[in-house]
């Protein structure tokens, strides 16, 4: 299970209905982010395919620029 | 995993991510604790941006990555293609044993043997038809050791020039205008300037998708400081359109006029900065009406000849903004009004560009023509402000151009044309001056046309695809499988390249090997081995030095009782000490995220040719700037007069389209890696041809409708993408080059700018069918 932490550039008049659209998505964890377009998300998934699934959905939601990430963890994957 | 582990790990990514959305963590501590990996620093595989990243090893396999908090170029973010960064040692086909081919079969065969076969095709070759029919395909991805190994393997051990590396195909242009207008490589300014300006010209370059970290931090720029402005001048509206404040889209090939229409307002209003002028710049003129290099053996030299700043003002009086805009369709208001932009006192001004300029058949030109706007106005070399060339793949600047991989060239901008040049180079060598040929042979487009004519029977290629990258390859690929032609191809995984190879050795890649890169800001970086190559791979530079060996001159590469890698980089260092290229020692490598050049006095200088910043430029004045390193014009940069040309392939009645190639933001160059990432693959499975709606419904085509597209080349069959994430200009579509399946460079036309021999890979003539 992949487990990533994310930052999402955001149009700014359309930042909190992408806030609310990824709220809505299984696996996304939106921090605590004081800005006007930036949100921050750890992404949990079954497994690649799926992450990769996620982060689609989030980039293709109208208002998003870009997905950029800090953090990625996949050790189950590689040693299962 | 259980619960707990779960929990710790979700907790250092939440803290990741903040710290480098530069917003405070809710979880410090989490990021920083024990996490039971090995973690090791090291620059991304892909682009010139030159990220770093963390990398995660547990039981000798990479569990995690993670952006580098403490790398300057990042910040601790990497894009989409990073996330996915490790997989592309995983890939289920990666070459693990030699093959040799046998009929259409390749059987495995022994190290020993491959090696051996190498080295007697090279004798054999030498013996029938000289050294200059020997040659190497090198690469922009190579390690800076690994082309540093190659170049003396070429030019000091066999004594051949028949090197040159698919950089090439990416930034040679660049090249040119750097040398014939600076007098030395590379751009003056860094990444800090995305931070520092106000005012940002992107000159066909996609940024967002090609170099979205650098994108993000001039969009952060943006967020902190509302007088910034992204201009986006392009011929096609993307995804950095679709962010930039401004579009100003111009028809292919106008960017020579846009930027002379640009200047000639600047001029004619009087907006330029005549004490920078006469203090820091001299003017010329080339030849014009310079050819496009598209049959074999295309020969071109310029010739300089200076002007005053009365002729130059009479050559900008073909470019009023009326007159550009009946060239390049952006209207005249727009010029007047980009060229205030420009010369605003109260600006601080940067461009950017990258293949739009240096993939043009007048690339040299072109790149000329931005660095006058910034001599006119004086804003260069200063903190947010300057000219900056960007790079597509990751040791471009490091490798290619540093290290001189090129035909012409030996490390730290010398030439072999240069009997000084080859006399330093041969005392750091250690061999006789003669052995190092005066003249250069054969540039990366006009190897590939030697192989097929049989000037060159011997080719090595390595860290690269030329047979799937190259214009006009169809004719190439012919040509490796022609009688009495032996090519050697190393890699990591099939390509279109091993395909049509006598001979496949199987590389490590990226952290099974130690190496360093160097990006587009002078930075180099170093990493060490972190994991082992699979099966019986080996780096590139193990399988040049072993060939060495059996040639007879592996006393080139033996350095006893030191580290080899460290050894070849003190020596390499040594070509620029104390001529403003000086890099620092090894072991600051090892502990830095990465160190500019010049490095002096434990120092990086920031901004070049700045007296403030720069300890050369000190040395030539008091205060303010210097071009000390263009020596020949009295330490003065050039003002070029360089005219609008047509393309070498203009639309016609039988092809009225505009093919224009690239990159998408999910693949980087021929897909051989990324392809191999499943949730890269899946994202964009195949190349499309773009187009704008307009043509589209003129067409009758609709969106994923197959479509037949023919140049005078070759023909292919796509899928259309309409109106979605790229729209080209009305009368042009695009193509990324990613997909072996799909080889659009079956139609590109192998045309050059005659001054650096770069492709142009954004402009021939296509017509588009609906076939379904």
């Amino acid at each position: 299970m992949p487990v990533s932490g994310v930052v999402v550039r955001v149009e700014r008049s359309r930042r909190e209905q992408v806030r609310q659209r990824m709220e809505e998505m299984e696996g996304v964890e939106l921090q605590p982010a004081e800005s006007p377009e930036l949100l921050v998300a750890t992404l949990e998934s079954a497994g690649y395919r799926q992450e990769h699934e996620l982060t689609d959905r989030i980039q293709a939601l109208e208002g998003v620029f870009g997905l950029s990430v800090a953090y990625h963890n996949f050790e189950d994957m590689v040693e299962a | 995993m259980d619960i707990g582990r779960r929990t710790f790990i979700k907790g250092a990514a939440a803290a990741a991510a903040l710290a480098a959305a530069g917003l405070p963590a809710a979880f410090p501590k989490a990021a920083l604790a024990d996490d039971g990996l090995t973690w090791g620093k090291a620059p991304c595989r892909f682009c010139g941006t030159g990220c770093g990243v963390l990398v995660g090893v547990r039981n000798g396999k990479i569990v995690a990555t993670k952006g580098d908090a403490l790398a300057p170029v990042n910040k601790g973010l990497n894009c989409v293609k990073g996330y996915n960064l490790s997989k592309i040692l995983y890939g289920e086909d990666r070459l693990t044993k030699p093959l040799l081919r046998q009929g259409d079969k390749f059987v495995p065969i022994s190290w020993d043997k491959a090696l051996d076969l190498v080295a007697e095709k090279i004798r054999e070759t030498l013996a029938s038809s000289g050294p200059d029919a020997v040659a190497m395909f090198g690469s922009g991805q190579w390690t800076v050791h690994e082309g540093y190994v190659a170049s003396k393997f070429m030019k000091a051990g066999i004594g051949s020039n028949s090197i040159d590396p698919n950089a090439r195909f990416c930034m040679a242009s660049a090249v040119a205008a750097f040398m014939n207008t600076f007098g030395s490589d590379e751009p003056m300014g860094n990444y800090e300037d995305l931070d520092l300006g106000d005012t940002y010209f992107l000159w066909g370059a996609n940024m967002s998708e090609c170099h979205p970290i650098l994108f993000s931090r001039m969009t952060a720029n943006r967020l902190k400081n509302p007088k910034v402005q992204i201009i986006d001048l392009a011929t096609r509206f993307t995804r950095t359109s679709q962010e930039a404040d401004r579009y100003v889209e111009f028809q292919p090939q106008t960017d020579l006029a846009l930027a002379n229409g640009i200047a000639h307002v600047i001029v004619r209003e009087g907006l330029y900065d005549e004490a920078f002028l006469a203090e820091n710049v001299t003017l010329k003129k080339g030849k014009t009406d310079i050819g496009y290099g598209v049959e074999d053996k295309f020969s071109f030299s310029d010739k300089g000849e200076a002007i005053s700043f009365d002729q130059y003002r009479a050559f900008l009086k073909d470019y009023s903004p009326e007159k550009v805009e009946a060239i390049s369709g952006v209207p005249a208001a727009t010029v007047e009004e980009l060229a205030k932009l420009y010369a605003d006192k109260n600006r601080k001004v940067c461009s950017y560009w990258t293949m739009g300029f240096n993939q043009h058949t007048r690339g040299t030109w072109v790149n000329n023509l931005v660095y006058n706007l910034h001599l006119l106005t004086g804003k260069i070399a200063k903190p947010g402000e300057g000219p900056f060339s960007l790079t597509g793949q990751p040791s471009a600047c490091g490798t290619a151009r540093e290290v001189g991989t090129f035909t012409h060239r030996l490390p730290a901008d010398m030439v072999v044309t240069n009997p000084e040049h080859r006399r330093k180079a041969a005392d750091i060598w250690k061999v006789p001056v003669e052995k190092i040929p005066a003249k250069p042979t054969y540039h990366a487009t006009e190897m590939l046309r030697a192989l097929d004519r049989g000037d060159i029977r011997f080719l090595w290629v390595q860290c690269n695809n030329p047979f799937q990258a190259a214009p006009n390859t169809g004719r190439f690929r012919a040509a490796a499988r022609k009688e009495g032609r032996f090519v050697v191809v190393s890699d990591a995984y099939p390509t279109k390249s091993t395909e049509v190879a006598d001979l496949i050795l199987p590389s490590a890649m990226w952290v099974e090997k130690e190496g360093m890169f160097g990006n587009a800001e002078r930075r180099t970086q170093h990493w060490f081995k972190q994991v082992d190559p699979p099966g019986e791979a080996k780096e590139d530079l193990w399988q040049l030095i072993e060939v060495a060996r059996r040639l007879g001159f592996g006393k080139l590469f033996e350095y006893p009782g030191q580290d080899l890698h460290h050894a070849l980089f003190e020596e390499y260092r040594r070509f620029g000490l104390g001529i403003g290229k000086d890099l620092a020692p090894y072991e600051v490598y090892q502990k830095e995220r990465g160190v500019i050049w010049p490095y002096v006095n434990g120092e990086s200088v920031k901004w070049r040719y700045n007296t403030e910043y720069d300890p050369y430029a000190k040395k030539e004045k008091e205060k303010g700037i210097s071009f000390y390193k263009n020596k020949k014009e009295h330490k003065k940069a050039v003002l070029w007069a360089r005219p609008y040309e047509p393309a070498a392939e203009v639309p016609d009645g039988d092809y009225p389209f505009w093919l224009c190639t690239g990159r998408v933001l999910e693949h980087w160059h021929t897909g051989t890696m990324t392809r191999r990432v499943p949730a890269l693959h899946r994202a964009v499975p195949e190349a499309l041809v773009e187009l704008h709606p307009e043509d589209a419904s003129r067409l009758g085509i609709r969106n994923r409708d197959r479509v037949l597209l023919t140049s005078r080349r070759g023909s292919l069959e796509l899928r259309a993408s309409v109106g979605e994430r790229g729209v080209p200009g009305k009368g042009s579509v695009f193509v990324p080059f990613f997909d072996e399946h799909r080889m659009i460079n079956d139609l590109t036309l192998d045309a050059f700018c005659p001054i650096s021999k770069q492709p142009d890979y954004k402009k021939c003539a296509v017509k588009v069918e609906r076939i379904g």
